[in-house]
């Protein structure tokens, strides 16, 4: 063996742990001498041998260090010796270690759960390529949307986008066979795929053809739709699918994941390319937009620029544009868009359950506080034999961080199985619910949790315990009176300390509870209890003006004529699900300049369809099937529809019209305001027209119409009626989205309903847990005090004035820690501020409930305690057990 | 190292042997040996399916010296015409004992497995041995 051999041997050496290498590493130098002596004489290739020797050596010296941290460091030795006692200690009381492990368990569970909705929701990023530089592009009311001629402005001159798509979204009927289903279809520029990043799944995107002509030939399905109804068919590509009446080749399948612009689009086609001489006029926004932005670029950067542009276009048109209403881009990251709704409530209900983890450490430090009082004597022996105080302390902790070990264990199932409740209960309406789930994130925080807690919760007992005088202690001859005036005093700031994280949750919870109720109990202008809807789609090749009209004449009809069915009517949308846009009109003798013209929502109604829908016609008529096509143009207007137009005036036999060559409309009927975007929203001006004269006096009779059904009884018994009356009027016309008109309305809250309702239960939670822990200090306070007691009643103490002794301690601890809470709950209310309707974040009714809650649960938590000490024994307890 | 009470012990105790233990200890029960012979010995024993490398031999080493098997030698000389010295192992008392104990278990192994037919019986020895 050569010296640089050697040298390099001696160093791999270092490897092993010194005592090892102090022993062998001669032995074995002279052993790697022969051996490499042995393989020149045999010719064996050197550097084989080294590479054998270095691999051998790195294996048995990670081998043997991990065998003396094991066996050999003192520190892991201690903690392996700690976790054993701690283990067998905690055995031996199963009633206290399953207690102890459960409330944790609850706690960190909870934490947990909630943590891994945050993560799927928030946390995880969207499935694009750099997802954090696509963004939505739109406009601020009125707008909102995007016109051709701005599109392709926009598109033409911005610099901060890599790309901008537009797109529009609607709805077809997909026929197979003699099915037919109503379809949600994305229609997007050739940019769109490029822009989002994503692959098909199956087959390819749109060619650059496929984007010319009108209407498209070609269409891409989502997996959701090609899974339901071509059965996951991989020969699926090339063939032809009927598409509103029209065949449209399949060229690709996109990928599960893959759903935007929202989670239930089912096909994308080809926006036809628009041409320069062609363009819709530019009051007509129509287009959503979805870009790129170039690497480097944020959304306030790009929204800069687009303002700029957006400027030039209003100076440019200012027929168009009114500068009281200016074109004002919005532009945010698609992500903070899908979620932003979300984010307040997720964040207020991860700190629910963090003051109910909070509460439940709490609880658990004052069971380990008294027990630890009960092992007072023990840690006394130990320390006397020797055991420093540090040693002690380190023995507690660990037995708490195994408690907390094993409770971290027992919440991440609980979690798994709290994600699957959510899951279960959760609105569709909440984004990314699918991502949801418990993955390493929600493992390392559960750790994390699980660890902090450990110390949380013994961090306070083990320093009591561990510097108690042991002379003290062994005089004492383990019993405990007086002298432990400290560890109560922790007790009671521990139940203070829980009181007051109720309180905070409870009344966040409170004025969380107070704003769902004020939005639903706000007048929708229409009554959502009693009817039934559901969507009916014509199709447009078979059907034309006439023939719908008869259609939905003859429906209606027929719906009205079933029993039990008070009112029936079909209309071109529906509150809350799809509100439509406004359009100008002129009102006759009230000249506005031009493109200054006021602005109401239309509605395309038959007869019955306000009745149906329950909202009221203060003045005037109904339409009545007489309204039709030849007849005088009739409308119904809605009350804020005649004060922005004929303020304190008759409205009734006035005209209104829609420009032009239309013809004017004569107002026969004055309905209420409707809330048409659902709760919390401002009632629009409204126009209704009767559906039979709409494509002549609007240019404008959709196919696609809601029937509305007011019925007695539960509306979803007449299910079959309507579609049986559906069928005899034409058996392929499908009918789609049957729901009750309060599901339909229920969407727009249900997000707030399912996170109130989380919020209110882990407040409830919590209040039940600060219960549980008032009742345990003052009922060991009772325990504790059997002799002071028994000498008050053995001179002659009252009851009550036995009970209030009790009782006072409880109800005390609770005023404080009540007032704690309220003063810190004004801060909350601050955070909670955003989500608040019609509420102030110091909100006196909420306050006074929480008080009284509160109250009811202190008294509760003292006088079983309290009804104990009265049946203390004065002789038993003076006698001393 | 060894000390009187370690040979109270129960042999038992150590068994099963771990495969190169039972290797090691077969070698040495023939004599002292160093490092690298072990590792000649057991090349050969085993047609060179085994080439033990220096961690992993004297890992297994520090092992049977802990457990009071085997004991090390001051180092001498190679042999009376070289100058080279080496350290040299050989097999305890309580270390026969382990491996002799090993070896009763592995033939009670081999009996089940000849009654089982696993494989042949071995025929008698020869009177004379």
């Amino acid at each position: 063996m050569t010296r640089t051999d050697e040298r390099i041997y001696r160093l791999l050496l270092r490897l092993y742990p010194a005592d090892f290498r102090r022993r062998y590493a001669r032995a074995m130098t002279d052993f790697h001498a022969d051996r490499i002596a042995m393989a020149r004489l045999a010719g064996e290739s050197l550097p084989l041998l080294w590479m054998r020797t270095v691999f051998d050596i790195g294996a048995s010296a990670a081998a043997e260090r991990t065998r003396s941290l094991l066996t050999e460091d003192a520190v892991m030795q201690t903690l392996i010796h700690d976790a054993g006692y701690a283990m067998r200690g905690l055995l031996r009381r199963p009633g206290f270690t399953a207690i102890v492990v459960l409330t944790i368990a609850l706690g960190v569970g909870a934490n947990a759960a909630i943590f891994s909705v945050v993560n799927g929701i928030l946390l995880t990023p969207l499935p694009y390529p750099h997802a954090e530089r696509v963004v939505s592009f739109g406009h601020e009311a009125p707008q909102w949307l995007t016109s051709e001629p701005d599109f392709v402005d926009y598109h033409r001159e911005l610099k901060s986008f890599d790309g901008l798509a537009a797109y529009t979204r609607s709805e077809v009927t997909l026929t197979t066979g003699d099915e037919s289903e109503r379809l949600r279809l994305v229609q997007a520029s050739d940019d769109f795929f490029p822009v989002l990043g994503v692959q098909p799944l199956l087959g390819r995107t749109f060619a650059a053809d496929e984007y010319v002509g009108n209407p498209p030939r070609v269409v891409i399905l989502s997996y959701g739709v090609w899974q339901s109804r071509f059965g996951a068919d991989r020969a699926i590509i090339g063939r032809k699918v009927s598409l509103a009446g029209l065949p449209r080749m399949v060229v690709g399948v996109m990928p599960a994941h893959f759903d935007f612009p929202e989670a239930r689009t089912d096909v994308w086609g080809p926006l036809p390319r628009f041409h320069a001489d062609s363009l819709q006029p530019r009051a007509n926004n129509f287009l959503f937009m979805v870009g790129r932005l170039k690497s480097g670029v944020t959304p306030a950067m790009a929204f800069v620029e687009a303002n700029g542009l957006a400027k030039r276009f209003m100076h440019d048109f200012p027929d168009v544009y009114d500068p009281n209403r200016p074109l004002t881009p919005v532009i945010a990251r698609v992500g903070d868009e899908l979620v932003g709704g979300t984010r307040p409530y997720l964040l207020a209900l991860l700190g629910a359950v963090g003051f109910v983890l909070l509460i439940a450490c709490a609880n658990v430090a004052n069971l380990l506080l008294v027990r630890g009082e009960g092992r007072l004597k023990e840690m006394a022996v130990r320390s006397a034999l020797g055991a420093s105080r540090f040693r002690l302390l380190s023995q507690l902790l660990t037995e708490s961080g195994l408690l907390a070990v094993m409770s971290g264990v027992l919440g991440l199932l609980l979690a798994w199985a709290g994600d699957r409740a959510l899951l279960a209960l959760a609105p569709p309406s909440i984004p990314r619910l699918d991502l949801i789930g418990v993955d390493w994130r929600v493992v390392a925080f559960t750790a994390i949790v699980a660890l902090t807690t450990g110390l949380l919760i013994g961090i306070a007992p083990a320093w009591r315990t561990s510097r108690n005088n042991a002379v003290d202690a062994l005089k004492d001859g383990g019993r405990l009176v007086a002298s432990h005036s400290a560890a109560r005093g922790v007790r009671r700031v521990l139940v203070v300390a829980e009181v007051a994280f109720a309180v905070v949750t409870l009344a966040g919870a409170g004025v969380l509870l107070r704003s769902l109720w004020n939005l639903q109990s706000a007048n929708l202008g229409y009554d959502p209890r009693g009817a039934l809807t559901a969507k009916v789609s014509l199709s447009g090749r078979e059907y034309d003006d006439t023939r719908s009209a008869l259609f939905y004449e003859q429906l209606v009809h027929r719906l009205r004529a079933t029993p039990g069915v008070l009112a029936a009517g079909a209309g071109g949308w529906l509150p809350v699900v799809d509100a439509g846009g406004l359009r100008n009109y002129e009102a006759e003798g009230k000249p506005f300049p031009p493109g200054r013209e006021p602005s109401a929502v239309p509605q395309q109604a038959t007869p019955g369809y306000l009745a149906a829908l329950g909202v009221r016609i203060v003045a005037g008529r109904d339409f009545a099937d007489a309204d039709r096509d030849g007849a005088l143009p009739a409308a119904i207007v809605s009350e804020r529809f005649v004060e922005t137009t004929w303020p304190g005036e008759n409205a009734i036999g006035r005209r209104f019209k829609f420009g032009g060559l239309a013809p004017w409309m004569t107002v026969v009927g004055i309905a209420r305001d409707i809330q048409s975007r659902g709760f919390g929203d401002a009632p629009e001006p409204t126009m209704y027209f009767p559906y039979a004269q709409a494509a002549k006096s609007t240019w404008y009779a959709p196919r696609t119409m809601a029937i509305v059904l007011r019925v007695r009884g539960d509306p979803l018994t007449f299910t079959t009626n309507l579609r049986a009356a559906v069928r005899a009027l034409d058996r392929t016309v499908p009918l789609s989205e049957v729901r009750t008109l309060e599901q339909v309305v229920g969407t727009s809250v249900s997000n707030r309903r399912f996170n109130t309702g989380l919020l209110a239960g882990f407040a409830l939670l919590a209040l039940v847990l600060a219960g549980i822990g008032t009742y345990g200090v003052i009922s060991y306070g009772v325990s504790q005090r059997r002799y002071e007691i028994g000498v008050r009643m053995a001179l002659g103490a009252e009851d009550r004035s036995v009970l209030m002794l009790v009782m006072s301690e409880g109800v005390l601890l609770c005023a404080i820690g009540l007032v704690v809470g309220l003063a810190a709950s004004v801060g909350i209310g601050r955070a909670l501020a955003a989500m608040l309707v019609g509420v102030r974040a110091f909100d006196l009714p909420t306050v006074a409930s929480t008080s009284l809650l509160l109250a009811i649960v202190a008294v509760a938590a003292s006088v079983v305690p309290a009804r104990r000490a009265l049946r203390v024994n004065p002789i038993a307890a003076l006698r001393g057990e | 190292m060894a000390s009187p009470r370690l040979r109270d012990r129960d042999p038992e105790t150590l068994l099963p042997l771990k495969p190169i233990e039972l290797l090691v200890l077969t070698m040495l029960s023939a004599g002292e040996r160093h490092g690298y012979g072990l590792r000649q010995d057991i090349v050969a024993h085993t047609n060179g399916h085994i080439a033990l490398e220096a961690g992993n031999l004297y890992r297994h080493i520090r092992k049977l010296q802990a457990d009071a098997l085997v004991e090390e030698t001051e180092p001498r000389l190679l042999s009376s015409d070289s100058d080279e010295r080496r350290i040299y192992y050989h097999l305890l008392p309580f270390g026969r004992r382990v491996l002799a104990a090993e070896l009763v278990r592995l033939r009670a192994l081999m009996q089940i497995a000849e009654a089982n037919h696993v494989l042949p019986p071995r025929r008698a020895a020869p009177a004379h041995t």
